[in-house]
């Protein structure tokens, strides 16, 4: 049990369930991970696998069904309005859409002080103090002072989401939920806000929660890789061990689909039957099975439970247990 | 003739701002049956390039300054919009970003196609019906579902649809502005082949727009880059892929995490793309290029040739560019 | 919360240059017809209680002898040089009538919009923020409200309160109620499950907090528009209840009462309700050119 000290979040049997015309959706079930204090987890499915609500749910911006949350050994599960409150400061999340996720009603600056006014940090009379920390912070994440007085709908896109970033960054915190922060941007933009958040991992000594649908990505900034198929983990490793050995045929398959921007290397794309699916009323078996290529009998009975195959390299599949 | 040659083509918006610039002095052809890439960011001009070629530019805000575009030798913005129509469709098809709009929701899916159909075709409702389960079954949807709406149908599959409308009077020229973005990996897999397999059948040519270099290295034959609309690098996918000049093509390369490449940290292009309303007046790319000189802040670099069909738009004739990718 | 700290802030020359109301007056002034609207209102406004204090400072004898006064010989006179709107059936002089009566017509109007826009905001904000059963509760108990004729609703309040200008805005104010908590509940609805909402809530914002300062920002568009159109609405219906004689009491000059007395005199004399037509008709298109500015002026979004 050494290492669970270092070990920022835990995740236990966190499940997410919605009710819907259609019956019950699963959109988070079962979800058990932990995270160490400076890694980063990268989060990866297609829409609808339940990374954003999985990300949501941690930080109780949706009410987990049940499970539990640790951070730093508390339960955030368990907290009342205050404690939550107090535990915002620690915990921040960065939103895939810089413009949505900004009030448009308010300036740069604004939108930068609004986390630190709600939490008490800085006293109305602490103004100057405040306003100094605003630049401050405004430079760390490469903002222009000039751009204080601006309304987000006068910046670009990449500017936004830097202001994003400045929010969460705000409330000084160790543990940051990025829910596809980049996916908006351009490629050249997208590279600057990769950098950006790597410096400030390293400088801060962040946790990130990295979600995003683009393998690419996630492969360049993981210290581990989890791979979500509605509503459940499939498989779990660092990026090696996922890129150079996939052991779960939705793996496999989503990492074959990839385009390789190599005009010399030939994909060899496995074929999927069918399309994802909203896990609406599941039943017992292996969710990925009706798409599967190699599904037998008893991966459309039972459950597959997640199995270490060694060096914390796990995999939910029976094809993969039986050999 | 080439098939396609777009021609010195300018394109500009009115907008309360000023004028943007959008396209600026494109010349590009296509051979019959090739499939070209044009990449770039927002606001490139990309899709106005597209939309121009289609001659659906929206009226009161977009001006086509000069340029010609010849399809088969018929200078297409000079036809009457009647001529226009039957060519639309019929022989230049496009696709657009989002299937979740492109569809009509009060329509099935089958009469959606079938009317595509005989918008160009004299036939009865019957056949058309029929060649529209045809087309359905083709994309690989099940033509028993073209009775159903469009909302029944996943992103994925209505994409499909989208292009099955497309294709359905077999088009000599495909024009896909972003097709998969906003779908899945594995559905853009499928899409894609789909796109490719039912091209090479009819034998029609395909320019696919993206950001996503990736789609492009696997899709296509020849590459144009677009930087605030103008081409800055075009050639066959190994000239841009395996031998790229242009310092803002590196960029682009040096920008992306590769999934078959281990670096610890990206290269990004410095800043943002210009203000469209005031672009620089030398390159259009000096602001943001690590090798700008004077030379390049005043004065405008043309296309040079730096191998046979390969072109591209700087002073430093590819020098800047090699530097670029090491550092 | 930042807006009144931002002017307050010195000695960083970045903060100094930009604030909420400055410039939104900055993007009203670009728009003319909103410019003539508000001249229009403050002008009323003016007169409004330019009469009060002329009231107050001579003990109503001008009023009694401009405004109440009676001249038989004078009955429906045709607008001259004396009399520029003309004269009514009992010869009183229809313009000073007019003058008099702006401060009953605009301010029992505007205060009654006013009291039922913030019982509306308070409710249809909370039903459309929480949705849910709190949203049937409120919503139910609204449709109920609304099922009634709003005349017969206001004939109720008066025979249940009585009268008195206090009374009266409600009577007005009440049948407005649901239809404003309406116009609320949906624009919060809309703006409810923006991602930036999220966003506030993430940060620990409260309930009271994210409705007053993200979701009510960003809903007032809609809002603005149709209180601008209610006042118009209430300056008529003022005239439809004293028309039934639980309004303003004859001989006071209210807007409303002046036009319904002249229906009876159409054919003879055109000109007294042609008058009062127009003014209540200008009133309320320049309350609404007025909301119409201050809506776009307060969207940063729209072009300096």
């Amino acid at each position: 049990m050494e290492n669970s000290r270092e070990k920022i979040l835990k995740v236990k049997h966190l499940k997410k369930y919605f009710n819907t015309p259609a019956g019950i959706l699963s959109a988070v079930d079962d979800i058990n991970f932990s995270i160490k204090k400076g890694e980063t987890l990268g989060v990866v499915g297609e829409s609808g696998c339940g990374k954003s609500t999985l990300g949501k749910s941690i930080l109780r911006l949706e009410e987990p069904t049940s499970g539990d949350v640790y951070f730093n050994g508390k339960n955030v599960t368990k907290m009342d309005k205050r404690e939550l409150k107090q535990i915002r400061k620690d915990m921040q999340i960065i939103f895939q859409d810089p413009y949505e996720s900004l009030n448009p009603r308010m300036t740069v600056s604004q939108l930068i002080q609004a986390p630190m006014i709600i939490q008490g940090i800085y006293k109305k009379s602490q103004r100057e103090e405040m306003n100094k920390k605003t630049l401050e912070i405004m430079e760390q994440v490469g903002l222009a002072r000039r751009l204080v007085n601006t309304y987000p709908h006068e910046l670009d896109g990449g500017r936004r989401q830097r202001i994003g970033i400045a929010r969460a960054l705000a409330l000084q915190p160790k543990f940051i939920v990025c829910d596809e922060p980049v996916s908006a941007l351009d490629v050249s933009i997208q590279a600057q806000i990769l950098n950006l958040m790597q410096d400030l991992q390293e400088s801060m000594e962040l946790t990130y929660l990295f979600i995003t649908h683009d393998l690419s990505v996630v492969k360049h900034l993981s210290t581990r890789i989890m791979v979500m198929y509605l509503g459940q983990m499939v498989e779990m490793g660092t990026p090696q061990q996922l890129f150079t050995n996939p052991l779960h045929p939705y793996t496999k398959a989503l990492l074959s689909a990839i385009p390789v921007p190599d005009p010399d290397i030939k994909m060899q794309r496995i074929q999927l039957k069918g399309e994802v699916t909203s896990p609406i009323n599941m039943k017992a078996g292996c969710r990925f099975a009706k798409r599967c290529l190699f599904a037998k009998e008893v991966c459309k009975k039972e459950n597959c439970p997640l199995v270490d195959v060694g060096q914390e390299h796990y995999v939910a599949c029976h094809l993969v247990q039986q050999k | 003739m080439a098939f396609l040659e777009i021609n010195k083509i300018n394109i500009d918006y009115v907008t309360e701002d000023g004028v943007v610039e959008a396209v600026n002095d494109i010349d590009l052809s296509l051979k019959e049956g090739e499939s070209l890439g044009l990449v770039g960011e927002t606001g490139a001009g990309k899709t106005t390039l597209a939309k121009c070629i289609m001659r659906i530019l929206p009226e009161r805000t977009a001006r086509i300054n000069s340029g010609e575009i010849f399809y088969k030798g018929t200078d297409l913005l000079k036809l009457e919009p009647e001529k226009m129509r039957e060519i639309r469709g019929s022989e230049i098809a496009m696709i657009f970003q989002d299937p979740m709009t492109a569809l009509n929701p009060v329509l099935t899916v089958g009469e959606q196609i079938a009317e595509a159909v005989q918008n160009h075709q004299k036939v009865d409702d019957a056949e058309a019906m029929k060649k529209a389960e045809e087309m359905l079954e083709l994309v690989g949807i099940p033509a028993a579902r073209s009775s159903e709406y469009p909302h029944q149908f996943s992103g994925g599959m209505r994409q499909r649809v989208v292009i099955a409308i497309a294709l359905a009077c077999n088009p000599k020229l495909l024009i896909a502005d972003e097709p998969t973005t906003a779908l899945d990996v594995t559905i853009q897999a499928q899409v894609l082949e789909m796109i490719q397999k039912l091209r090479t059948q009819m034998k029609s040519s395909l320019i696919l727009i993206t950001h996503d270099l990736g789609l492009v290295a696997q899709n296509c034959e020849s590459v144009a880059v677009i930087y605030a609309g103008e081409i800055v690098e075009y050639g066959t996918v190994h000239d841009i892929f395996k031998d790229m000049k242009h310092p803002y093509t590196v960029g682009l390369f040096t920008s992306i995490p590769k999934i078959n490449e281990d670096v610890k940290r990206l290269t990004p292009i410095p800043g943002n793309t210009p203000d469209p309303v005031h672009l620089p007046k030398g390159c259009k790319f000096c602001t943001r290029c690590a090798y700008a000189t004077e030379k390049c802040q005043n004065e405008h670099p043309e296309l040079y040739q730096s191998s046979e069909g390969h072109f591209v738009r700087c002073f430093l004739k590819g020098q800047g560019g090699e530097k670029y990718g090491k550092q | 919360m930042t807006q009144q700290g931002m002017k307050k802030a010195t000695g960083m020359n970045e903060y100094q240059g930009r604030s909420l109301w400055g410039e939104a007056w900055h993007r009203y002034k670009k728009n003319k017809v909103a410019v003539a609207g508000l001249v229009v209102v403050i002008a009323l406004l003016i007169i409004a209680l330019g009469t009060i204090v002329i009231d107050l400072v001579t003990h109503e004898s001008v009023y009694n002898e401009l405004v109440l006064k009676q001249d038989i010989y004078r009955k429906l006179a045709k607008p001259s040089m004396q009399h520029i709107f003309g004269c009514d059936e009992y010869g009183r002089d229809i313009f000073f009538r007019m003058v008099w009566g702006t401060r009953y017509s605009l301010f029992i109007g505007v205060s009654s919009i006013l009291f039922a826009l913030a019982i509306g905001l308070v409710l249809g904000s909370i039903a459309g923020y929480y949705g849910g059963k709190i949203d049937n509760f409120i919503m139910r108990i609204m449709d109920v409200f609304l099922s009634i004729p709003s005349m017969v609703m206001a004939i109720a309040v008066v025979t249940a309160l009585g009268t008195g200008t206090f009374n009266l805005v409600l009577s007005i104010a009440i049948p407005q109620i649901p239809r404003l908590a309406r116009i609320v509940r949906a624009s919060v609805m809309t703006v409810r499950d923006r991602e930036f909402i999220e966003s506030a809530r993430a940060v620990g914002a409260n309930d009271r907090l994210i409705i007053t300062q993200y979701v009510l920002p960003n809903a007032m568009a809609p809002i603005i528009v149709q209180t601008s159109l209610y006042i118009g609405q209430a300056i008529l219906a003022i005239a439809g209840l004293s028309f039934l004689g639980i309004g303003i009491q004859p001989p006071t000059p209210e807007w409303g009462s002046i036009l319904n007395a002249a229906r009876t005199y159409m054919r003879q004399a055109w000109h007294i309700s042609l008058i009062p037509g127009l003014v209540i008709m200008f009133t309320v298109l320049s309350l609404n050119a007025a909301g119409d500015g201050l809506r776009d002026a307060l969207d940063p979004k729209l072009k300096n």
